[in-house]
């Protein structure tokens, strides 16, 4: 789980964010929005959507903040909601239709075996990021979710609404597609 | 949630190493605003949808008004109709008698109205379209006809026009006031006067 589990609130924060005083709700504000938008921002990829989702998640959690019931930290339960409309939006047939008829249509070919064999970024030794970034949204929302936020597989794929084996073949693909990525890069940083 | 032990076996696991860099990737990031800007859409958004329901209740009353108003306000004056192909020619009662025509149609000459979807519409319903149609419309269109029959007059005896032809305008003109003073008498009885 990211850092956001870790996030205190105090309690007469809570209560005045609840009970719907600005002061409160900015601090609270100013508490979760980075790890959320940082969150957010990693599932969907793209900045533009990831605001909107921000927004909407934002807005979800001062809402519903009456029915957090303290069993987990606001963090961990903020980030459960941001994670639903961020996958919610993954799901979204306009998501889908984007992806097909978008720029972005040969996603699923960056995947293919001919795509692995491609060197990776040498000058960018430790970038994760331009790795992640170089997963299709969906790979790279379930590798994300299973090995940093500490999902499982059934929470996976109940949450996609696909199988086990949806979220299990997603994630040996990005695996893959992630060793194929830094190997060129630990031969070349390899001493001589 | 996961434990360690449900991980996935070594074959499909990320090498160790490349797993702590995944993450150790930074979790947080300046959001797109702050708290001043969400909450002015914040109060944007409640309001949309606190309006929501009017503003579906007013889009349902102007598609209703519409199609009231395309129905009957503006099908007759637009050629619209849905009477059955009417002759061209209607038999009015003359002022001072019933409308309901107790004259035999043969006892008038035939008179032409000024508008042909008024004379058709008219024609299907006799007795409502003295109720419903604009009669002031009627009675303009007629007072113009009066008016261009009048300058023809002048003209024909101006230019010595021949009896015969001066007769024919007479005769239109005539025809014209008369169906003038129908559509009064018309008007009269919708408003009630003597």
């Amino acid at each position: 789980m990211t850092r956001l589990a870790e996030i205190r609130v105090a309690e007469g924060v809570l209560a005045g964010a609840r009970a719907g005083h600005p002061e409160a709700q900015s601090q609270l504000y100013a508490l979760l929005a980075p790890g959320l938008f940082a969150l957010i921002h990693r599932i969907v990829g793209v900045r533009a959507v990831a605001e909107d989702v921000f927004q909407d998640s934002m807005i979800m959690v001062f809402e519903q903040l009456d029915r957090y019931r303290q069993e987990a930290p606001l963090g961990a339960w903020a980030a459960k909601i941001a994670l639903s409309r961020s996958l919610m939006f993954l799901r979204s047939p306009w998501h889908r239709a984007r992806l097909s008829f978008g720029s972005h249509a040969d996603a699923e070919a960056l995947l293919a075996p001919a795509t692995l064999a491609l060197p990776g970024p040498n000058a960018e030794c430790f970038d994760m990021e331009r790795a992640l970034a170089s997963l299709t949204p969906t790979a790279r929302a379930v590798v994300w979710l299973y090995e940093v936020e500490g999902w499982s597989h059934e929470e996976i794929a109940r949450d996609f609404g696909r199988t086990v084996s949806f979220s299990k073949s997603q994630l040996a693909r990005a695996h893959a597609r992630l060793r194929a990525w830094f190997e060129p890069e630990a031969q070349s940083c390899a001493p001589t | 949630m996961r434990t360690d032990l449900d991980h996935e076996p070594d074959s499909v696991s990320l090498d160790p190493q490349l797993l702590q860099r995944l993450r150790d990737l930074p979790d947080a990031a300046p959001p797109p605003y702050g708290y001043s800007e969400f909450s002015h859409r914040y109060s944007r958004r409640r309001l949309r949808q606190a309006q929501r329901p009017w503003r579906l209740m007013a889009a349902a009353l102007a598609v209703v008004l519409g199609g009231w108003l395309l129905r009957h306000g503006l099908l007759p004056f637009m050629g619209v109709d849905s009477a059955p192909n009417d002759p061209q020619v209607v038999q009015l009662a003359p002022p001072g008698e019933p409308p309901e025509g107790q004259l035999p149609p043969a006892a008038r000459p035939p008179v032409l109205l000024p508008s042909a979807n008024a004379e058709s519409w008219l024609n299907a319903h006799p007795q409502r379209a003295l109720v419903r149609l604009p009669a002031q419309m009627a009675v303009t269109e007629l007072e113009d006809q009066i008016a261009t029959m009048d300058d023809q007059l002048n003209s024909a005896r101006l230019s010595r026009t021949p009896a015969p032809q001066l007769l024919v305008l007479q005769r239109d003109r005539a025809q014209l006031v008369e169906s003038l003073a129908q559509v009064r008498y018309a008007q009269n009885l919708v408003a009630g006067l003597p």
